[in-house]
């Protein structure tokens, strides 16, 4: 009787390179880029995405607006796409610094690289707003 | 120039830094995860003087800090200088 097949613990199938069985997991090798980039003294924009060998965008992990406040660099909105799908987590205010997570507005459709620039433009056209409204 | 005309021409700076970043020319394997970068552009020379004063002010932060410079040259856009490494 041939050997028996171990099964992955989290995935249904196996896949067979050169007759080794392999975890799906292996085949995804992403490598995941930080960047944080000054947009004025007290304002960056933090960009933190995971590319496959290709070079293709994967994953949104992080893009986020930040405001730099008595010291501290302080996150105002953050938009990630950890669950499949893009969403953002936004503070409530300089007195409230609890997050709530929403997707009203929020790009459905198209790859994570739309995902990208979406976010980035998002922050680029309302960040005032995300500030002004933090402040209130 | 505002802070807020600032803000509107570096972040598009750092969108066009972001997908040099994201294609396969930029490999970034000398810099370190997390670095901070102060962009500067190929031709407004008002905003990057302004953007001196970001490095100035966040050179003693105590984090890795890159200044990119936003070329003419097609095959290289962007070329990088460590400041605080």
């Amino acid at each position: 009787m041939g050997k028996k097949r171990r099964k992955h613990r989290i995935f249904d199938k196996i896949i067979y390179i050169d007759n080794i069985p392999q975890s799906p997991e292996l085949k995804i090798i992403t490598k995941k880029f930080e960047s944080y980039i000054n947009l004025t003294p007290e304002d960056r924009i933090i960009y933190i995405y995971e590319k496959n060998l290709k070079g293709d965008i994967t994953k949104v992990v992080d893009v986020s607006y930040d405001s730099f406040i008595s010291n501290n660099w302080v996150t105002i909105i953050r938009f990630d796409s950890e669950h499949g799908h893009l969403h953002y987590h936004k503070r409530i205010s300089i007195n409230n610094l609890e997050l709530f997570v929403s997707e009203i507005g929020v790009i459905k459709k198209g790859t994570p690289k739309k995902w990208l620039t979406w976010a980035i433009n998002n922050i680029k056209t309302r960040y005032l707003d995300y500030k002004n409204n933090f402040f209130a | 120039m505002s802070q807020q005309i600032q803000f509107q021409k570096n972040i598009d700076l750092s969108e066009k830094l972001a997908s040099y970043m994201t294609s396969s020319r930029f490999s970034g394997n000398s810099f370190p995860s997390g670095a901070n970068y102060v962009v500067f552009s190929a031709t407004d020379k008002s905003l990057n003087a302004l953007n001196d004063e970001i490095v100035k002010k966040r050179k003693h932060d105590g984090h890795p800090l890159i200044k990119a410079f936003e070329t003419t040259d097609k095959k290289n856009p962007w070329t990088f200088a460590p400041v605080a490494y």
